[in-house]
């Protein structure tokens, strides 16, 4: 009856047989976003003229991040974390974010970077960082650290230090801080709110909670690092600032005993890495794990012994009975954290990625491009395992 | 070398029932294997706990209880009887209680002394120590710290402290009155019984309803760089470059290249 009007395009018509049909072709806008939005009212622009459909667009969504505040501070939160070969540890990034979290809108977040940093930390909530390249965590200088966070700490006055309860030195750093200006301090906290903060307590059978202490240790996985919102992210540059030079001079023996006359009879010499023979896999820093895409073992091990890192494996490999059960990543073997992980045939199931997600680089080694151990590395080279770890050894053996 | 070390009373997680803390039995083992040492284990709290037999197990004739009221301060306690001692060593955390590890921070700050945390292993020669340090992923750092000084041992230190239960029996606990002079204020802990997991901070996420669908569709994984030509030589060479990009082939290669 009505068919002349359809093909007229007029959707809205009730068809024949009474149901109200939509054309999947009626006039729609592409947004900035790239999402086809239909537009509301088809009569309205049903002759479309470009200036119509400008006045119906809907607002375009601005690229970039959104920053967390932009509202003038008037105090800030310091977060105080190391940073080793440039990257932060998973501890160290939560600590920045949750202080970015914890933060309200006239409050700014400064990260403090003992170390180097290559990281963007503004993506971590940071609105001002500070990094100090001489505070290497290898090196032990509690007392220059401690200089150096003096000054900051009187330049910025924060209202509250957050560190990571770790091992890397931040806890230490934290608890002498706190001994020795007598500030409060709660240690290993495992929850935290805008107002409060949580401890374990007599094992693990209490929570202790109290007002927030003026230095916060907070431990592993309290706060989530992904932010949809970033900081400022400017760099706060303290080098010719009066108290860098102060710092110079607490390596000097007279000057050591004027800030702090413990300090005087320590001396630190240096660092060693254990033999991978000798490391679990836990503590390892360098990894080379062998999947079932390897089939000379021996190479393998050769090759994590001449680089100096540990030799991990698959499932499949340890099942096989080619590696010990001791070497096994994954889920049912053990979570490594490794700085650097080198995956050489493993394909990657989700069992073995569970085991390696505190890996932070990790390079795969595999002859398929789409394994998920590819997608989940930061290098991957495509190609027969055994030759290239073959290649690789030969290149580390040869002096040239 | 006279040796304070600081012990504190554990329960077993599961059954609760006392025992020695495993980290300071580590630290009073760490203490008895420096030779010519006198080790002096000190305790404040009470002398009735049940836990503080497991010391005497470890080897030790002697504990010495400074008694001490639940309110009192451990480290006011504790510092008259570890003034004269050239090495004061502890666990790194304890067990039971705060459980904040701040004692032997304090300690050290108390007394003006050199602190060396995490300790694994101790040399001394003379009235100088040589500390070897845990650092995580297989670092160990040697610190040489003149005595007098402070040690935290670290609860993976390479020692085995025994349990013999006639050992047990033999020794003794001597109770010393402490000095009741400092006093911790406790009313700024609220304690309830854990009945939950920590809730953890996560950011409010206001994402459009595309933008969550894609969140929830998509993992973020960051795929890196894939290199899929050249020979195995030349692949073998990216890697070694990433290797030394991020400085994991030793600096004695680096020279040679």
């Amino acid at each position: 009856m009505s068919g002349a009007q359809d093909l007229a395009g007029v959707d809205r018509a009730p068809s024949r047989s009474g149901v109200r049909r939509v054309d999947p072709r009626r006039p729609a806008v592409m947004g900035a976003n790239g999402i086809r939005r239909i537009l509301p009212d088809a009569d309205a622009v049903a002759h479309a003229r470009p200036e119509a459909a400008a006045a119906v667009r809907v607002p375009v969504v601005e690229s970039g991040p959104r920053l967390r505040t932009t509202e003038a501070p008037k105090r800030c939160f310091m977060a105080v974390v190391h940073g080793e070969r440039g990257l932060l540890d998973r501890h160290a990034q939560q600590t920045i974010a949750a202080a970015a979290l914890l933060a309200d809108a006239t409050t700014a977040v400064i990260a403090v970077v003992l170390g180097d940093v290559e990281e963007d930390l503004a993506r971590l909530g940071a609105d001002q960082f500070v990094v100090l390249p001489d505070c290497e965590a290898r090196a032990f200088q509690p007392d220059r650290e401690m200089a150096h966070l003096d000054a900051l700490i009187s330049r910025f006055r924060p209202a509250h230090l957050f560190l990571p309860d770790s091992e890397e030195g931040c806890g230490d750093l934290g608890r002498r801080l706190a001994a020795a200006r007598g500030m409060s301090i709660a240690a290993a906290v495992v929850e935290i709110n805008a107002r409060t903060l949580t401890c374990y307590r007599d094992g693990r059978t209490q929570f202790a909670e109290r007002v927030w202490t003026d230095i916060v240790l907070l431990a592993l996985d309290v706060a989530d690092a992904r932010l949809p919102w970033v900081g400022h992210g400017e760099r706060v540059d303290v080098v010719g600032k009066p108290f860098a030079t102060r710092c110079e001079t607490t390596s000097s023996p007279s000057r050591t005993s004027a800030t702090s006359p413990a300090s005087a009879s320590i001396r630190d010499l240096g660092c060693a890495s254990l033999a991978s023979s000798d490391l679990s896999l836990q503590e390892a820093d360098f990894i080379v794990a062998a999947g079932h895409g390897v089939r000379d073992i021996s190479l393998l091990r050769q090759l994590a012994d001449r680089l100096g890192a540990a030799l991990g494996a698959s499932r499949m490999v340890v099942d096989d009975g080619r590696v010990p059960r001791t070497r096994q990543i994954g889920a049912t073997g053990s979570t490594v954290a490794a700085g650097l992980y080198i995956a050489f045939g493993i394909s990657g199931a989700v069992q073995h990625l569970q085991g390696i997600k505190d890996c932070r680089r990790v390079v795969a080694v595999n002859l398929d491009a789409s394994a998920p151990m590819v997608k989940r590395s930061d290098l991957s080279v495509i190609g027969d395992a055994d030759a290239i770890a073959r290649a690789l050894l030969r290149l580390v053996e040869s002096p040239g | 070398m006279k040796i304070a070390v600081l012990v504190s009373s554990s329960v077993h997680p599961v059954s609760g029932i006392p025992r020695r803390s495993s980290n300071d039995a580590a630290a009073l083992e760490v203490a008895r294997q420096v030779p010519d040492s006198e080790v002096v284990v000190l305790h404040a709290g009470d002398a009735s706990d049940a836990a503080l037999p497991g010391y005497l197990a470890a080897g030790v004739e002697e504990i010495i209880v400074i008694s001490m009221q639940p309110g009192d301060d451990a480290v006011e306690a504790l510092l008259p009887c570890v003034a004269d001692s050239d090495l004061i060593l502890s666990g790194t955390r304890a067990e039971h209680g705060e459980a904040s590890g701040m004692v032997p921070y304090l300690i050290a700050h108390a007394l003006q002394r050199p602190l060396v945390a995490q300790g694994l292993a101790l040399e001394a020669r003379g009235n100088v120590v040589q500390v070897t340090q845990f650092l995580p992923r297989g670092t160990r750092r040697r610190i040489e710290v003149r005595t007098p000084a402070v040690v935290s041992v670290h609860p993976m230190a390479p020692v085995r402290p025994r349990y013999a239960f006639a050992k047990r029996r033999a020794g003794r606990i001597r109770v010393v009155p402490g000095s009741r002079r400092g006093e911790v204020p406790s009313d700024a802990w609220v304690c309830r019984p854990t009945t939950r997991a920590p809730h953890k901070l996560v950011a409010v996420q206001d994402m459009k309803g595309h933008a969550r669908m894609l969140a929830a569709v998509t993992s973020d994984t960051r795929a890196g760089r894939v290199v899929n030509d050249g020979s195995d030589v030349e692949k073998a060479q990216v890697l070694l470059a990433y290797l030394r990009e991020h400085g994991y082939v030793d600096a004695r290669h680096e020279e040679t290249e």
